[in-house]
Parts: C-alpha cells; structure tokens; sequence
C-alpha cells in the first residue's frame, strides 16, 4: 500500500477502512494461492488442447454413456449461480434489511459462476469450432436452443444486476483516487450520487431485482427439461423443471454461505458478516434441506410405484447398484448433514454453517452425477449392452481448472471491488432503522379512533391562528406511524376561525370510543406536547388546554367499567 | 411418395453378421482398436445383438439385427440444435456431418442407441484407404453419424431410372446389409408399394416394432421366431 493511500485509509469512515482495505493492501497468501489456482487453470488449459487435437476420445465418454463430467459440472455450476441474483433478488424485494452486507458477494458469484458453467457444453462439444451454428441454424425446438436464450439472458440481466448497485462505490473509489483512477473513472461513468441519480439507481435496482427472478427460474427449469423432453429412464419425468429450479438455490445458499465464512476470515469481516446472518442463511439452508428431501423422496417414490422395468433397472442401479456409493453419500451431503447442523441453534454458527455448505456443495455435485450418468449407462432397449464411465485425467483436469478459474477469479474480483456493498451499509446506518420501524407500524392494528386523534392535533394546531412547522412534523408523524392520511395544514397559515367549538367536539368524538383511563392520558399529555412544540405557549393555547384537560378528567370520573382498573 | 422401411425375419437370422460387415464396407465406418471397442467406442450402423436364453447346456441364443429404426416420429430430431439431423419426405431419417456440433443430445434421445459418435478422427490402413467408397463422404471426428438406409443408392438408382425412362424397381435401391443377406432375412422397400414385398410382411401376424409404446413409429419391422 501506497503512503498517500494509507494516509487517505486514515481518513475514511469506518466502514470505508474496513471494506476498502482489500482493493489497497495484499497479502503474500494471496499471491501464493492465485498462483497455484493459476496452474491449475494452465494445466486444465493443456488438457483441453488435448481433448481438442485428439478428440473427445481422450475422454471417459463412451456410446452410451455420451454425457460426463462436463454436463454434470454445468449443471453444478448453473445452479449455484442462483446464489447470488436470486438469493439477492428475493431478499431484496422482500426487505429483507439484514441482506446489505451480503448481496455484493452473493451477486459475484452468480455472474463469474455463469460464465464457467457455460462454458462447460462448450467445451463438451465435438465440434466447439462449429459452436456458432446454434445462431445460424438454430432450431427452436430443441431444449438446448431454450437453454441458450435463457443462459444468455440471464448472464446479461445479472451482469447488470451486479453492476448497477455497485455504481455509487465505483464512484466513491472514483472520487477518493486511492486505485487506478481512469479504471474507475471510466466504470463509474458520471454517476456522483446525487439525490436524482440516487432515485434513478434505485428504481432500476427494484426493477432488475423483480425482473431477474422468472429470468433465473427459467433458466434451471430449462436444464432440467433438457433431461426430461427425452424418455430416457428416470430422465421422463414432469418434476425435473421446479426440482431442478429448488436444487439450484439450495446449492446457491450452500456457495454464499461458504464464500461469506472464507472472506469473513480473510478479510476481517467479522463486523458485516454477522452471526446473525449464519443463523438466518442456516435456516434457510435447513428449509432447502426439507424441501430437497421432499422433492427426491416423491421422485424415487413415483417411479418405485411405477415399477416400469426400464425405470426399475437404472432405479436399483443407483438405490443398491454400482452407483449406490454416489446415491447414499448425496442423501447424507443433501439431508442429514444439513438437517442435523442446522436444526440446531448452537451449530447455525459460521463453522456449522460452512461444514454444512460444503456437505450440501459435495451432495448436489453428486446428484448431478446421479442424474446424468446411471441414465446414461442403462439404455432403454435392454439388448443393447450397459455402459461403463470412468472418468479420465482430461475431464478431471478440466473440471479441476473450472474450480479454481472461478476461486482465482472471484479473488481478483475481491481486490477491485468492495465485497460489501458500502453506499448500502451506510444507508442502512442512516434510513433503515427508521424506515423499518415505520414500516413494522403499518403492521400493526391502528389504535381505537386515530382518526379523530389526527383531527383534535389538527385543530389545536390552528388554534393559535398560524401553524408552525414543529406542529406539523409532530403530527405527520402520528400519521405515518398509524398508516392514515395526515390532516392537510401548511405553515403559517392562519384559519382565520375559532377552532375551539370544533376541538371540543373533537375531543367528545374521541371519548365516544371509550379509551381506556390510560390512553385518555397519554392524549392530554401528546396534546401538552404538541402546544409546547413550537416552544411558546400563547395564551389561548393555554384556555384550550384548560378546556380539555376538564374534558378528558370529566370522562376519566366516569370511566367505562372496564377502564376503571 | 415411397415410405422406405425394412423387414427382418428373426427366423431366417442366422446371426452370421454379413450386414454387418457390408454396412461398414459400404459406408466408410472405421474399425476402432480392440481397447476402444472395449471402452465403448466401436462403431456398428447396423449391429447383430445378442441375447442368450437359459442355463448352460440347455441355451438357445436369438439375434437382432438393428439398423436405425427411421422412425416416423423421431425423438432424436427434436432435440437437435441444429438441424443437423432430419427426416426426409421419404422418411429417412438423416444427418448433416458438416453442420453438426457434437453435442451429442440425438444420442442421448433415441431410445435405441443406434447414434454413433466419432470419439477420434477416422483413421485407415493403407489397405482400409484404397477401398472406401467415393459415394459416402468420410466423417470427421466430433459429429455424430448413423444409418442411412443407404441413401446415396437411393439417389443413384433414381438417377439410372430416370435415364433409362422407367420407374424406380424394389430391386433397383437396397442397402448394402439386406443387398448381402445371405438367408434373405433382411427386407427392403416401399411400406407403401402393394408390389414390395415389405408392404406385404408388415402386415404378418409376426410382425412387430421396438418399443412400440414410445410411440416413435419405427419403419423397421421384426419377424418374430415361431415357436
């Protein structure tokens, strides 16, 4: 790190120091470990020349087993991208407040877990030259052309997605000139977070983060059709779509919640990625692990029932078979180990929850394995012979180099942009706690005759003849809070007219509900306030005041029986 | 127009493999190590399938001969991406080599894996090289092929009718594997042609499909064994 940017550092907000650090400072351990993920991706890069000169020979592949490693990896890492933007989306909309710390990371994967699982049936492909045909001749009704579209919608709306709510710290990054200025310069373009900018940027977000949800359902939908539009075993079947869209969010929660506990530890992160945010995501991974359960259970179980010999032999190949090994430890990484760590508070920590996440990361790689291979291996038309697969060295070192492609990536990514949102934390700091509180009292039932609460503030506002400013604050307030419209009154206005005859009949209108003693009070002691807000009492403020108080201590002598205690 | 389809009567199988042979002479289909085949890469357009029934000593062995079946409602052109797998208005049902992608879903969609992939490049001994057929264009590596029914005879037939001013005769296009047939098990022809002898058998009592409740309508008919 620069002087100069050490010295910007020690001026900068405390969550700006604190999110800001990584973009300035590395570390050796970082150095060490990119470089190693970096041959790892070199290695898988000469293993995909090979697969390329040779042919997909030098692969594991074989007639019938046509699909591998590859589509299994695919299908991974499609999944997990609803990490992020639909994790994010859902939260968002749903206002979810403790989602600020935590959408910035989720996002980031989503966007570079796309890009590598797109590429995987690419690099699938006999022919990756002639990959473009799927433009030029594209049929439409092929599953894989639907597949296509919706990938690369979504890959788009997610880009923007990302990028958008990260516009005002692009701009701040811009602004403190602590790191390679016309990068940031040209990233930020002109957003300078004024109030108009502000309003734009957030409605775009609330459109994108509605508008992202059916793109990413469809697109897992779409992968598990790929399966289900054949008749192959155990392919056929109607579930494959929403099993498809639950499997992915599950494994999306299990990638989020192991990202946050490595950058948490390797960032300091401790202030932003809470216990509180485990404890949620724990439940949530807990909800998947039941709705997982749910799902694969009436799916083995409809074709136990069914009992079609060409369903029951590749059924029995994975439940006792030569894929039983794969089955069980996808029901334990699915099911029980989740189940288990998270239904249980003093687990739901950072640790429990990273064991858990890897358990439920290894399960659902394997269910993909279980999806695609033993299908694969056991052909509809019984003469035909059962098909082995082993994988060889050229898909094991592709899928290595994946991995850690996108674990090499999304660390660089950590040292160009904050990993938690900041223009977010420091919003939530400011307007959510107030904002929130407002919102959890339109929740709540209105108290007994708010309305006519709302009319004698109103009236005794005008009672000395203008209106101040203080006045109105106080009583749009009570309005916001109970959720009913505020009396219209503008400062300094002068009625002009004697409100107190209508005050008086106010005050009666109110009683007429029978509040109870206490409630009677509190009204005389909010109707003190509010003629002691502007901080001069006149005189016929005063008289009124008077005239209530008799009122209300008039009602209380003769308190409804049930008030009386 | 003529709907192509093939008979077979399992009865007259004697599982020699001639069709076999004949296929892969006939279309350029290259012979793969014993490793590879073992693996799983050995290519066979039409493929002798095997089943043994009972106990040693007392075993009977049946045969299948299993060309493409050309079905009417072919699961595998749905899926492709590409169009690079078609059925034509005859009811061939072909595949585009040069457009191909090698994605390898028409593969996993046939319910009777007849879609052969080319793992490798094709590769021919000096011997193998001076006999490959000029009509059949030779497959890279990376796409999927399969039987054609031998359509480049069909074209080749209908050329030499054409010149010789007459109709197409049933004896005028078969493909090679019903051409070598050496029991005559393997018929060819029109489905719809009174005067093919293939129109007539479909309707034997012995006549059945694979997988007919798929519903793909396959145009290749199986004798059964009589009893």
């Amino acid at each position: 790190m620069s002087p100069e940017a050490r010295a910007k550092l020690a001026t900068m907000s405390e969550d700006e120091r604190a999110l800001l650090k990584p973009l300035l400072e590395t570390s050796r351990t970082f150095y060490v470990v990119a470089s190693f993920l970096g041959f790892i991706v070199l290695w898988g890069l000469f293993a995909y020349y090979l697969q390329v000169r040779h042919g997909l020979g030098r692969t594991g592949l074989n007639r019938p087993e046509y699909w591998g490693i590859y589509i299994i990896c695919f299908v991974f890492f499609i999944g997990i991208s609803h990490a992020g933007t639909l994790i994010s989306a859902i939260l968002r909309v749903s206002k979810a407040e403790w989602r600020r710390s935590i959408t910035r990371s989720a996002e980031l994967i989503t966007v570079l877990v796309i890009g590598f699982g797109a590429i995987q049936p690419i690099v699938d492909l006999g022919r990756p030259d002639r990959a473009l045909n799927i433009i030029f001749n594209a049929q439409l009704r092929s599953p894989l052309l639907w597949d296509v579209i919706s990938i690369g919608l979504y890959f788009t709306a997610c880009t923007i997605y990302l990028y958008v709510p990260m516009l005002p710290d692009l701009a701040r990054i811009r602004d403190l000139k602590i790191k390679a200025p016309r990068f940031y310069g040209f990233l930020a373009g002109g957003y300078q977070h004024t109030p108009s900018q502000r309003a734009t940027l957030e409605r775009v977000i609330g459109i994108l983060s509605i508008v992202v949800i059916p793109i990413a359902i469809s697109v897992h939908t779409v992968i598990g059709w790929i399966f289900a539009m054949t008749l192959r075993p155990m392919w056929h079947s109607t579930i494959f779509g929403p099993y498809f869209v639950m499997g992915a969010i599950y494994s999306g929660i299990a990638a989020i919640l192991v990202a946050m506990v490595i950058l948490r530890r390797v960032y300091h992160l401790q202030d932003y990625f809470k216990p509180v945010h485990f404890d949620y995501l724990g439940r949530l991974l807990l909800v998947f692990s039941l709705l997982w359960f749910y799902f694969t259970f009436a799916e083995y179980l409809t074709v136990f029932y069914g009992a079609e010999p060409a369903e029951m032999r590749t059924f029995w190949a994975k439940v006792t078979g030569p894929f039983a090994l794969p089955f069980w430890t996808m029901v334990m990484g699915c099911f029980f180990v989740p189940l288990f760590l998270m239904s249980r508070r003093s687990t739901r920590t950072p640790k429990g929850t990273m064991i858990a996440g890897i358990a439920v990361l290894i399960g659902m790689w394997l269910e993909r394995f279980n999806i695609v291979v033993p299908t694969s291996v056991n052909p509809i038309w019984e003469f035909e012979s059962l098909g082995r697969y082993l994988p060889s060295w050229i898909e094991i070192s592709i899928m290595s180099a994946t991995f850690a492609g996108f674990v090499l990536l999304y660390m660089i990514a950590t040292k160009f942009v904050p990993i938690v949102s900041i223009w977010e934390m420091e919003e939530g700091r400011k307007e959510s706690v107030t904002s929130t509180s407002e919102r959890v009292w339109t929740y709540l039932p209105q108290p007994k005759g708010a309305e006519q609460i709302l009319r004698i503030l109103g009236h005794l506002a005008t009672v000395d003849l203008a209106v101040q400013e203080q006045e109105i604050e106080l009583i749009h307030g009570f309005a916001r809070r109970w959720n009913i419209p505020a009396p219209e009154l503008s400062p300094g206005a002068v009625t002009g007219e004697n409100s107190l005859p209508k005050l008086r009949e106010a005050v009666q209108d109110y009683l007429e509900y029978e509040p109870s003693p206490n409630q009677a009070t509190q009204l005389l002691e909010v109707l003190k306030m509010l003629v002691r807000a502007d901080e001069q009492v006149t005189r016929e403020e005063e008289k009124v005041l008077l005239e209530i108080t008799h009122l209300i201590g008039e009602y209380l002598k003769t308190a409804p029986s049930g008030a009386a205690a | 127009m003529p709907r192509w389809g093939m008979v077979i009567d399992l009865d007259r199988c004697t599982g020699c493999a001639a069709c076999e042979l004949a296929c892969k002479s006939e279309n350029n289909i290259p012979t793969v190590s014993p490793e590879e085949a073992e693996a799983g890469r050995a290519m066979a357009w039409m493929k002798v399938q095997v089943e043994i029934e009972g106990e040693f000593p007392d075993t009977s062995m049946n045969f299948f001969p299993r060309p493409c079946m050309h079905c009417d409602n072919p699961p595998c052109i749905r899926v492709c991406p590409v169009v690079a797998t078609y059925i034509d208005d005859e009811g061939i049902v072909g595949q585009i080599y040069p457009r191909c992608i090698g994605c390898r879903y028409c593969a996993n969609a046939c319910p009777y894996t007849v879609k052969y992939f080319n793992w490798y490049g094709p590769e021919w001994s000096e011997s193998e090289r001076r006999h490959l057929n000029p009509d059949v264009s030779e497959r890279p590596k990376g796409v999927i092929e399969k039987c054609t029914f031998c359509h480049h005879r069909l074209q080749k037939a209908r050329e030499d009718a054409q010149a010789e001013g007459r109709d197409l005769r049933e004896e005028d296009y078969q493909p090679a594997c019903a051409e070598v047939c050496p029991t005559g098990a393997i018929l060819f022809g029109d489905l719809e042609n009174p005067n093919h002898r293939v129109a007539e058998l479909k309707e034997d009592p012995r006549a059945t499909r694979l997988l007919e409740d798929l519903g793909t309508e396959p145009k290749v008919y199986y004798l059964r064994t009589r009893e």
